[in-house]
């Protein structure tokens, strides 16, 4: 037998050791896709939650802001991307202000409250609002956020919210919608 | 000739070598996917309950652990819980091999605090 022959058995006698002598060990594991859904739902009822705390403390944007950054986060080391886009109603003084927050969705988030349309522009993970004068209990709004429109009808004296959110793992994508 | 053998033959040796190396790196750990759904399905119990909030922002792992055994979903596993903020966890996660985890987000009770709490499942 040749030298190399040698070197080409040895190297299938070294890797057959190896595979035979390592016991496998599944530690933590990766969740899989089907868990997607899960967080999605999870955020839907926690988003609400999180704008009702912030509105007690009086900050209701941050409040907003702070959670779906924690959640992206989180969700990051599970190796899920989370991008999404809200738009906070806040009652103020007669009129409403439209607060709107993006993660990783820059860019325009069209506001129609009861005819009166508003671009609002936020940067990457940012946060950026438009007042709308508004004189009746309830109000229509449209809200636009990447050429899709969500219509609803909110009341005047409550703070809403209104959030698209995009869950993406090795090609698998969830949507969801919020609203509350 | 004879020298150009002996590359060729190393060479095929030395690629055989990475690609078992290559291999083993990109192995992926199969995991049954039921316990993660049970896991999941236990959270969410708990959760829907609407106890989970007040038990985690007050960091108690024991009351969570016991309603997570309340539910029933963990019937042939054994499970522990820990509490994660932005900056620390509170708990431990298992030691033993074959650990299915499951988490839940919560932004807090009364006041601002988002935290991750996460259920291990394992068997003994």
């Amino acid at each position: 037998m040749r030298k190399g022959q040698f070197f080409i058995i040895g190297a299938i006698f070294i890797c057959a050791l190896f595979f035979f002598g390592v016991s496998p060990v599944m530690k933590i594991s990766k969740s899989p896709a089907d868990d997607m859904n899960f967080i999605a739902d999870n955020l839907q009822k926690e988003l609400p939650h999180a704008l009702n705390i912030g509105v007690n403390s009086s900050v209701p944007v941050d409040t907003a802001y702070g959670f779906m950054n924690f959640s992206r986060d989180t969700v990051l080391s599970k190796g899920v991307a989370l991008e999404a886009v809200w738009v906070i109603f806040l009652p103020i003084n007669g009129s409403i202000n439209a607060s709107a927050g993006n993660l990783d969705m820059p860019g325009t988030v069209g506001v129609n409250v009861s005819g009166t349309y508003g671009g609002i522009y936020v940067g990457v993970d940012s946060v950026n609002s438009s007042v709308f004068a508004v004189s009746e209990p309830v109000f229509n709004v449209t809200v636009t956020v990447s050429g899709e429109s969500f219509h609803a009808t909110l009341l005047t004296n409550k703070t809403s919210i209104y959030s698209t959110l995009s869950l993406e793992r090795e090609g698998n994508t969830v949507r969801k919608e919020i609203l509350a | 000739m004879k020298g150009q053998w002996k590359t060729v033959e190393s060479v095929i040796a030395g690629m055989v070598i990475l690609m078992f190396v290559a291999g083993l790196a990109s192995t992926s750990v199969h995991v049954p996917s039921s316990a993660d759904a049970t896991g999941n399905r236990a959270l969410d119990a708990v959760y829907e309950k609407g106890v989970l909030r007040q038990y985690a922002a007050a960091k108690d792992l024991s009351s969570i652990e016991s309603e997570i055994a309340a539910t029933g979903y963990m019937s042939g596993y054994n499970h522990s819980v820990t509490i994660c903020n932005q900056t620390v966890c509170v708990g431990t996660a298992p030691e033993e091999e074959n650990v299915w985890r499951s988490s839940l987000l919560i932004s807090g009770d009364e006041y601002h605090e988002p935290m991750e709490v996460i259920l291990y499942i394992f068997r003994n």
